[in-house]
């Protein structure tokens, strides 16, 4: 975003910031990560990177937002997401019962 | 003149206060229900000062919208018709004195004083009254949909009818589905060609397995004619019957409903058998009971039922058969038909001995709910949330808005998972019967229910909050009596098998024995659902 001023530059930037959305992923240990995707990807590209870099696997974690688990296939348009928005990203749980915890 | 502001701002100010104790010690608005000992405490006068106090704590619950919308959810029991019951007599003759020397200063200003010279009702001021007011109670979404209608409705002032916009809308419908029982013949044949296209899909997602099962299925020609006429005979039949019942309002704006949804959608509705509310809508019944049994064989994908012995139906066991079979060589089929739950993950349901996981039950909760509509499901995490004092938990259960717990009280059932050392256990919320049950599938396990009556009363001071104090009224049960798990892996499936009997209000009478067919069942259900939902090439 650091172009040189210009008038083409400048045309060019409102039409950049709609197009681009920063979110921040928020783990359970309160770690907080910040992604800067396009309205229109799928947050499965998110998810990934996000389980990349904290190197967890996709299929352990729930992406919450608005209390509500996020699917890979949708997207921050859909979500009617807005600039600043947090996603949670949660564990899941197991569990069996007492006798073998 | 300065001295007579200053009074008048003090009425002013003195008035609302009034009205605002009035409203504080009636009605069950911002209020927290506490256990007597901590309410004296918490109790500071003047009292409207606390019901403020209590408001700003929700920002969202002291806007005049949030308020207003309280206001008209407000049901008989939530106000308190009493509120000095109890008080003993002492307090009564107290306040009598106190109110009657107020009143002896006043009374002659009242009685005596000089008459408002003010007109009462103006044009002006009725204009802006009924701008301003509210003329129907109701959620929000309601009250948003009339508004258009609200200066016509005002003008009429008795006979609360049906609004005309709603009559009208009524009769389009109608008409438009009439207008689509005679094009039916048309319908149908997409019906049938969009049918034959899912089911190559489905043939191509499970391999030969279920080639012996469509060559007698519905793909044959044959029987695709018979079911053309069959159909045609039935959209006469509803035509007939929606026209007949137009006199009656309210059912023939279901059957509206029913001709404008989707096909598939109606098989489930009427296989579900899960809508007391519905009116039985006798041409769908008459489609599933065509006499073709491979139709009714094909159709069952997509119904859902309860069996009342446990055993896996034919279809299912091909489901399982064929996700067993090619389960190796097919694996990145099946991840892409499953969105966010993997075939993985859906295989180890199926192996003995495995632990339950969260993301498992959230899938076959979102099954639940398509099954019922009255039920209120929330994620099966919440518990574990709320035990780790995370936001999640209070924006999973109510809403950023709070606008879930709108839903909650509108439902019958609420079904909460509570978490707690590695043991799932059900808690299920009656609303109608007003009751909480919990059911634990481990015998004599009171840790889990010291942590659910914990949840619990998290749960209710919570919904008090947010104007909702139902909860903190219902009793609380700890079910006995039920199945219990004979080993320490599969509380999870017993806690989903408990919640889909609750949702149904069906009777438990399973045991551990039958707890294989649960396993298996949550899989088969899991896929079909994520099959059904990336298939959807209808139109």
């Amino acid at each position: 975003m650091s172009g040189v001023p210009g008038t083409q530059e400048e045309e060019k930037k409102p039409m950049d910031q709609s197009a681009h959305i920063n979110l921040k992923v928020k783990g359970q240990d309160g770690n907080e990560v910040f992604f800067r995707i396009k309205r229109s990807t799928q947050l499965r590209k998110l998810m990934n990177a996000y389980c990349d870099r904290q190197s967890v696997d996709l299929n352990a974690i729930a992406f919450l937002f608005d209390g509500r688990r996020l699917r890979g296939d949708q997207t921050p348009d859909e979500l009617e997401m807005e600039e600043a928005d947090e996603i949670d990203a949660m564990l899941h749980q197991t569990g069996g019962g007492h006798g073998v915890a | 003149m300065f001295v007579v502001l200053i009074q008048s701002y003090i009425t002013f100010k003195f008035f609302c206060g009034m009205f605002q104790l009035w409203a504080y010690t009636r009605m069950s608005i911002g209020r927290c229900p506490k256990p007597a000992d901590s309410w004296k405490k918490d109790i500071q006068f003047p009292l409207f000062k606390t019901w403020q106090k209590r408001l700003e704590e929700h920002p969202a619950l002291a806007t005049v919208k949030e308020v207003r919308k309280q206001l008209n959810n407000l049901k008989a029991d939530g106000f308190n018709w009493q509120p000095y019951h109890g008080y003993g007599k002492k307090f009564v003759e107290k306040v009598d004195e106190e109110v009657e020397g107020f009143w002896a200063t006043r009374a002659q200003l009242v009685l005596h004083g000089e008459k408002c010279k003010l007109k009462a009702h103006s044009e002006e001021y009725l204009t802006r009254y009924r701008e301003n007011t509210l003329m129907f109670i109701g959620r929000s979404a309601q009250m948003e949909h009339t508004n258009e209608s609200q200066a016509e409705e005002t003008a009429k002032p008795v006979e609360p009818t049906i609004p005309i916009k709603h009559a009208e809308d009524l009769v389009a419908r109608l008409e438009r589905s009439c207008d689509r029982a005679e094009r039916c013949k048309l319908s149908i044949e997409k019906l049938t060609t969009s049918l034959r296209k899912k089911l190559t899909k489905f043939k191509g997602a499970f391999g030969t397995t279920f080639e012996d099962f469509s060559m007698d299925g519905c793909s044959s020609s044959h029987s695709d004619e018979e079911d053309v006429k069959k159909f045609t005979i039935t959209f006469k039949h509803r035509k007939r019957a929606a026209v007949k019942s137009s006199g009656i309002k309210k059912s023939a704006k279901r059957s509206c409903e029913l001709v404008d949804a989707d096909p598939l959608q109606q098989f489930i509705a009427e296989g579900s058998g899960s809508r007391p509310h519905s009116p039985a809508a006798p041409p769908i019944e008459v489609v599933l009971g065509t006499p073709s049994v491979s139709r009714t064989s094909f159709t069952s994908p997509f119904i859902f039922s309860i069996h009342s012995n446990y055993v896996l139906c034919d279809l299912d066991k091909y489901f399982l058969k064929g996700f067993k079979e090619y389960y190796e060589e097919r694996k990145d089929e099946f991840d892409s038909i499953c969105s966010m739950i993997t075939s993985l993950d859906l295989k180890k349901v199926l192996q003995e001995g495995t632990w339950m996981d969260t993301n498992v039950m959230y899938y076959y909760f979102k099954i639940l709910r398509d099954e019922c509509d009255t039920c209120f499901i929330v994620d099966p995490s919440v518990s574990s949330w709320w035990s780790d004092g995370s936001d999640s938990a209070v924006e999973a259960v109510f809403g950023k808005h709070e606008h879930r717990v709108w839903d909650a009280r509108e439902a019958r059932t609420l079904i909460f998972i509570v978490y707690h050392r590695s043991h799932f256990s059900l808690l299920v919320g009656l609303v109608d019967e007003k009751r909480w049950e919990f059911y634990n599938s481990l015998a004599g396990d009171r840790r889990s229910v010291k942590h659910a009556s914990k949840f619990v009363a998290w749960l209710n001071e919570r919904y008090s909050h947010f104007g909702w104090s139902d909860p903190y009224l219902w009793g609380w049960l700890v079910k006995t009596g039920i199945p219990c798990q004979e080993n320490g892996n599969d509380c999870g499936v017993f806690a989903l098998a408990f919640a889909k009997h609750c949702v149904h209000r069906r009777s438990i009478n399973f045991t551990q024995e039958d707890i294989s067919y649960f396993h298996s069942k949550i899989v088969i259900e899991i896929f079909k659902r994520s099959w059904r939902l990336n298939a959807n090439d209808w139109d």
